[in-house]
């Protein structure tokens, strides 16, 4: 059961839990989405107050079982408090991916510039209207990206939440374009790459940084998309 | 009391709890218990998500004790949070004062 299991974790010793409470961690860990930390320590915190519910019905001499029930009824639906939870969840993966991307962008595009650079002789901001003029519409994608990102980092956790009329729902949508949209400018990047590449226009080894910068900026963005969805599933329309 | 009356200040109450001292989820519950005489007996699980919610805005911020019998989530008030708890108090007072003008005022033949 998920109790026991869960306090297996770098969160602490197992427990023997009562039958009650090992359900209803059971239905809240399966209502909740993913195998994240964020998870396990919500699972930790429920079954802390869980079991501080049930220890103090003890001290006024009630059945440890009765306890139990009594304490998980207190609780309320286990799938109603998961949504509440999701919730939270949701903000707080829209923070980390929007932080994600603002933070990486400049080093990765860095990385590109450069290793064009180098290979055209020139210096790297020359390069910068040359990068943005490969495809219509390439300077829009990156600001679409740029935008979502700050929004969902905004938006998603910190002080600027109780000012925005965002919610995480929502800021998990923009973390989840800012990741889509990320996913489009590398793979547009990669494109160029190979063609100048064949083309023999740059050395191979001189790109494979910021190609593979690239390349694990993009599974990266994958994961925080589908995770963001994920949540945004399991919020459903609350 | 109905938890639909406390709707718009359950942060508040949240963030008093934590005023003197940092508290885990179930202890903040039973201080708003023990100060309200039992009359304010929120449902359990609105705390914690709202908890975390409060955390996730900056008001207040968590950190694990592993000393317990169970790993224990602690939460205390950051800067953000006495400002907050400062204006939800300016806000309740406005608001009780506005009711009571109306609630309390009592027609004149239940005076006598």
């Amino acid at each position: 059961m998920v109790g026991p299991q869960l306090s297996r974790g770098r969160l602490g010793p197992a427990e023997d839990l009562p039958a009650p409470v090992e359900r209803y961690l059971h239905d809240l860990s399966s209502a909740l989405p993913g195998r994240s930390t964020s998870k396990a320590a919500i699972l930790a915190e429920v079954t802390d107050g869980l079991m501080e519910s049930v220890e103090t019905r003890r001290q006024e001499r009630v059945d440890r079982n009765d306890a139990a029930e009594a304490a998980v009824a207190e609780f309320g639906p286990a799938g109603d408090l998961a949504i509440a939870f999701v919730r939270e969840m949701a903000g707080s993966a829209a923070r980390r991916v929007g932080l994600a991307l603002v933070a990486s962008g400049p080093i990765v595009g860095l990385a590109w510039l450069t290793a064009f650079a180098v290979g055209s002789g020139r210096r790297w901001l020359d390069e910068l209207p040359t990068v943005l003029g490969w495809l219509p519409g390439y300077a829009v994608l990156m600001f679409l990206v740029i935008v979502s990102a700050v929004v969902a980092f905004f938006a998603g956790r910190g002080p600027a939440v109780r000012h925005l009329p965002i919610g995480p729902r929502w800021a998990a949508a923009a973390a989840t374009v800012a990741a889509v949209g990320c996913v489009a400018v590398d793979a547009v990047l990669l494109t160029h790459l190979v063609r100048l590449a064949i083309d023999g226009l740059i050395p191979v080894g001189l790109a494979a940084l910021p190609a593979l910068l690239s390349l694990g900026r993009s599974l990266l963005a994958l994961a925080a998309a589908r995770r963001c969805l994920e949540l945004r599933a399991a919020l459903g329309v609350h | 009391m109905r938890a639909e009356v406390l709707k718009g200040h359950l942060d508040g109450l949240l963030l008093a709890a934590l005023e003197r001292d940092p508290q885990h989820g179930y202890a903040i519950i039973e201080v708003l218990r023990t100060r309200t005489q039992g009359s304010l007996d929120l449902p359990t699980g609105t705390v914690y998500p709202a908890l975390h919610r409060l955390e996730r805005s900056g008001l207040i911020r968590s950190s694990w004790l592993r000393d317990a019998p169970r790993p224990r989530r602690v939460y205390r008030l950051t800067a953000a949070g006495r400002r907050a708890l400062g204006e939800s108090r300016a806000i309740w007072a406005e608001f009780s004062t506005a009711v009571t003008a109306v609630l309390g005022d009592r027609p004149w033949s239940a005076r006598s």
